[in-house]
């Protein structure tokens, strides 16, 4: 698949599973992993530029004696994601139509 | 490989970036190490989980729009962190006013001074006939011919020397400026 367009795809699930729950990047592939193939060296870049964007912030935790950093959604991250969704569900019907529409000509 | 070899190699392959983004990746991997420890993995199959570090660092560059191969084969430090280079700058300019520049000027009075002694001794040298009058004429030409060819030799040392050196002193010139 054409990588930019995978990325994009990706970008909404990460936004869409941290705007659901704050977690770690390690949880977040973790999380991913049960619904598609990914890993985290392909996740761990999005989560940096994301983080650089404003569009995901961070903040860390202390579990025992370790710092585990928590990835949160940002408020124009907020914003950025619904439209990032509206847009994907717009695509997505599209698609759909035409797909459906070429199935009913055969 | 352990971690840390692993975690250096893949520090080295991220210096395009800045030196907190390079902590903040290095510090995610680490908390991999440290959950897949906990899931029972030895530093060996988490390093092989994770593949090689340039091929890790490749997708950094890619998604922060860095030309890697770029950078990794110009020799000019271009998309280098800003202050590193700087700081290198700075140091350099500072070692080559106290340092540098004093180790070049007496690499050039040695040369010189060799330079000279070499014209002096490949001139003088015809002069043993005169001077050895008397001794045979087998021994003066042998005198004569082992001051020219020391002469002729240092002569040619110090040119190619020289030479080395002007090369250097460009090169070193040329790498300050891509710094810049």
């Amino acid at each position: 698949m054409n990588t930019q367009f995978k990325k994009g795809i990706l970008e909404l699930c990460v936004l869409c599973l941290i705007k659901r729950k704050d977690m770690s990047g390690y949880k977040l592939v973790e999380e991913l992993s049960k619904y598609m193939e990914v890993s985290v060296n392909t996740i761990y870049p999005i989560l940096r530029r994301l983080t650089n964007e404003g569009i995901l912030a961070t903040y860390e935790i202390y579990d025992d004696t370790r710092k585990r950093k928590y990835y949160t959604l940002s408020s124009p991250g907020k914003e950025f994601y619904q439209q990032l969704y509206d847009e994907w569900n717009k695509f997505n019907q599209s698609v759909e139509r035409l797909l459906k529409e070429e199935n009913s000509d055969e | 490989m352990n971690r840390d070899l692993f975690l250096r190699d893949l520090r080295n392959e991220l210096t395009p970036l800045t030196l907190n983004e390079q902590e903040q990746i290095i510090d995610e991997y680490l908390s991999i190490f440290d959950f897949k420890r906990e899931e029972g993995m030895s530093d060996e199959e988490i390093i092989k989980e994770l593949g090689n570090p340039r091929d890790i660092a490749n997708q950094f560059l890619n998604e922060f729009n860095i030309d890697n191969n770029e950078f990794r084969y110009s020799q000019s430090a271009q998309p280098h962190n800003e202050e590193r280079r700087i700081g290198l700058f700075v140091f350099m300019i500072i070692f080559d006013v106290f340092i540098g520049f004093w180790l070049f000027f007496s690499a050039v009075v040695t040369l010189f001074s060799i330079a000279i002694a070499s014209v002096a001794m490949i001139v003088a040298s015809p002069f043993t006939f005169f001077l050895s009058i008397g001794v045979s004429l087998l021994g003066s030409f042998s005198v004569f011919c082992l001051i020219l060819g020391v002469g002729l030799l240092l002569l040619a040392l110090s040119i190619s020397l020289s030479r080395l050196l002007f090369i250097g002193i460009v090169k070193h010139i040329n790498w300050l400026k891509s710094l810049l």
